[in-house]
């Protein structure tokens, strides 16, 4: 992966050396789960200040809603947490149906929900995006701004590699795709900095 | 219910279920003191049990069955392992007091009551295999029966098993008082059901 070097003040974002910025009339969102996407199984191990819990996550994709489904699970079943995405514009959002009492800390929701919302690139309508070029390779990188957040999703020639979010000045979170087909990622860790947390996710192929 | 001693309940997870139970015409039990004696004098004669188990995580919202298998030993007093075979390894030992996780080839031992978050889920482990909730002021107990199973239906009274558990049901056959299955019904309906098989016992 190239160096990676951001900065932000109150009125410039700097990113990948030697990048140029893209004039373009109309930028899509990066896209890590096709639309074609319907469910996948993941082994996870979830590090959260210290802890480490291990188990199985699903996530889900429901047509009806355009929501994505996204549960935890230990191997003995016991349910860590199950939360939504709603992706359309007029759904509410985000929605935590259950959390694990030992887990329900507004540090780890807000996490929880900022990783996954990343993850499924689901950011408010009026989000102002831009594209930046490298002068050789089939890099890009695309960056979203809502105002308070700042968002930075590299992607090699289609597939989206890495994404990093800025709240204010500080790293907040990021997440490396370190596998994927063509429709959804296989493996990928999710990082979140400022609650201290860790998500790593494994496809398993359950029968 | 402090007839009942630690671990009773493992020591009847002895499987035999290899028929249907009948889920309907479930009444009250009328002598709960006979029942509850039939279960010690069980537990006081088996030192060894060997089962085989077929857990199914029922996941209403999702409408998704994710199904484990396994085998499962215990051995007097308080020694367990509690192993998953597919669809990936792992297991949980009690032994001699320490409570060990094997997660592939990663292992870990710690303890227990040092980290709230891990002794929730061992409290559910023991939960699972142990049915020591009998013996725990923390459940309310209601016992019913039908021409096949006895069946003890467990209620959490402390908020926070309650926000884990609605119910844990036990199935018990009535011809050798075994656990044929456990089911663990969470708020909103979602469910763990565990069914034992092949059972191997001294």
């Amino acid at each position: 992966m190239i160096g990676f070097f951001l900065s932000i003040n109150s009125c410039s974002y700097k990113h990948y050396k030697g990048f140029t910025k893209v004039i373009a009339t109309e930028i899509s969102l990066p896209v890590i789960f096709d639309p074609t996407f319907k469910k996948a199984n993941y082994l996870t191990h979830l590090e959260v200040f210290g802890n480490q819990l291990s188990g199985i996550t699903i996530i889900k994709k429901v047509e009806q809603t355009n929501t994505f489904h996204v549960v935890f699970l230990s191997q003995i079943g016991i349910k860590y947490f199950d939360l939504e995405i709603a992706m359309n514009e007029e759904a509410e959002g985000f929605r935590m149906n259950y959390i694990m009492e030992s887990l329900n800390r507004d540090f780890i929701i807000n996490a929880l929900k900022a990783d996954f919302e990343l993850l499924f690139v689901k950011f408010n309508n009026d989000a102002q995006l831009q594209m930046y070029q490298h002068p050789q390779k089939e890099i890009k990188e695309i960056i979203i701004s809502d105002g308070k957040n700042l968002a930075s999703y590299i992607i090699d020639k289609k597939d989206v590699q890495s994404i990093s979010l800025k709240k204010g000045s500080s790293d907040h979170a990021s997440i490396i795709i370190k596998e994927l087909n063509t429709i959804y990622p296989r493996k990928f860790e999710m990082n979140n900095k400022k609650a201290r947390m860790k998500m790593i996710m494994n496809e398993i192929i359950l029968e | 219910m402090k007839l009942f001693k630690p671990l009773i309940f493992l020591f009847i997870i002895i499987g035999l279920s290899s028929f249907q139970k009948e889920q309907d015409d479930f009444h009250p039990i009328e002598d709960i003191d006979s029942f509850i004696k039939k279960i010690d004098l069980y537990a006081a004669v088996t030192n060894t049990i060997k089962s085989n188990f077929t857990q199914e995580k029922h996941l209403t919202m999702l409408e998704e069955v994710l199904v484990s298998e396994g085998h499962f030993i215990f051995q007097k007093e308080n020694n367990v392992l509690w192993e998953y075979k597919k669809p990936i390894d792992y297991a949980i030992i009690v032994f001699e007091g320490q409570f060990t996780i094997r997660d592939g080839n990663k292992v870990n031992a710690f303890d227990i009551q040092s980290n709230r978050m891990f002794r929730e889920i061992n409290n559910m482990i023991i939960t699972s295999v142990s049915g020591n909730f009998l013996d725990n002021p923390d459940f309310k107990s209601t016992y019913f029966e039908n021409n096949t199973f006895y069946l003890v239906k467990l209620s959490p009274l402390k908020q926070e098993v309650k926000n884990m558990l609605s119910t844990i049901e036990i199935y018990f056959n009535k011809n050798d008082i075994s656990v044929s299955e456990v089911k663990f019904i969470e708020p909103g309906d979602d469910f763990t059901l565990i069914q034992f098989s092949e059972t191997e016992f001294n």
